[in-house]
């Protein structure tokens, strides 16, 4: 049984101006510092929707080709998020972190979507575990999955359950992963 | 298949094509993340790439694995550089 924690969170994010293509694709430098302003904007629109003192919250951000994702939450939360732009992301690219049937879970809400979408899951999650470094992006499970938010369990006894939304915003997919109570 | 004497330049070269970036811009302490702007992806498809030129099967856990033992505790933002990379190729070569 999975018990929702009360806790509030506040996601925003930052789209480029002008669609992104592979021949258009920023690189090097130029796209770390372009993503990461992006990043940094969210962040900052999600502080302010929050509207309480910041030493009260704990943050995580993420970048994508010119997007930027950050979701703010209630300390001591722990929370991961993820954004990719969707055509980044191959089937081959899902397949080395997650299982065939994990996908198909996902297939139903798009077939195109469906490998971003798991990218971003477990990679939020990843980020959201209490030592991210010290496991795989691979190491969890997507167990359910319905329009707008996901259940994905850490493959790691110590690992709570995360409960993950999601949502496509025009060529991305963004995901936010919270600890869950199991 | 590449001898051990060519990895650096193969590898190199593998870096600069995932994460289109002149390959002058790649030296051996030039960090991925840092300096060239690559992102967790990158690295699996820096992996594929690998495969490919090196004609084996390389899960992307043996590098998750290999980044934990050679780096541990590190900022991985400056500390995966092409050195790194080219000592991954030359672990995987040798298993």
């Amino acid at each position: 049984m999975i018990i929702v924690t009360e806790t509030r969170l506040w996601p925003a994010i930052v789209l480029p101006e002008s669609p992104v293509v592979e021949s258009t694709r920023a690189s090097g430098r130029i796209r770390r510092l372009r993503d990461r302003l992006a990043a940094s904007r969210a962040r900052r629109f999600a502080l302010d929707a929050a509207s309480l003192p910041w030493s009260t919250l704990t943050t995580s951000v993420s970048h994508s080709d010119g997007a930027g994702l950050a979701v703010v939450a209630l300390r001591p939360s722990r929370i991961g998020a993820d954004i990719m732009r969707t055509a980044r992301v191959e089937r081959r690219h899902a397949l080395s972190i997650a299982s065939s049937s994990e996908l198909e879970i996902l297939e139903r809400f798009g077939k195109a979507f469906a490998p971003a979408l798991a990218w971003t899951l477990k990679e939020a999650v990843y980020k959201a575990t209490s030592r991210p470094h010290q496991q795989s992006i691979g190491m969890s499970t997507i167990v359910s999955c319905d329009a707008s938010a996901a259940v994905v369990r850490c493959d790691r006894p110590t690992e709570n359950c995360y409960q993950v939304r999601w949502i496509v915003q025009g060529d991305y997919v963004a995901s936010w992963a919270l600890a869950v109570e199991s | 298949m590449v001898a051990p004497g060519e990895l650096g330049p193969v590898v190199r070269d593998l870096i600069a094509s995932v994460l289109m970036v002149p390959v002058e811009q790649v030296g051996p302490e030039t960090a991925l993340i840092s300096d060239l702007g690559a992102e967790s992806i990158d690295f699996l498809d820096l992996v594929f790439r690998m495969e490919e030129t090196f004609e084996r099967k390389i899960p992307i856990t043996r590098w998750e694995q290999f980044v934990l033992a050679r780096l541990p505790d590190a900022d991985l933002s400056r500390a995966i550089t092409t050195t790194v990379m080219v000592e991954f190729a030359a672990h995987e070569l040798a298993g």
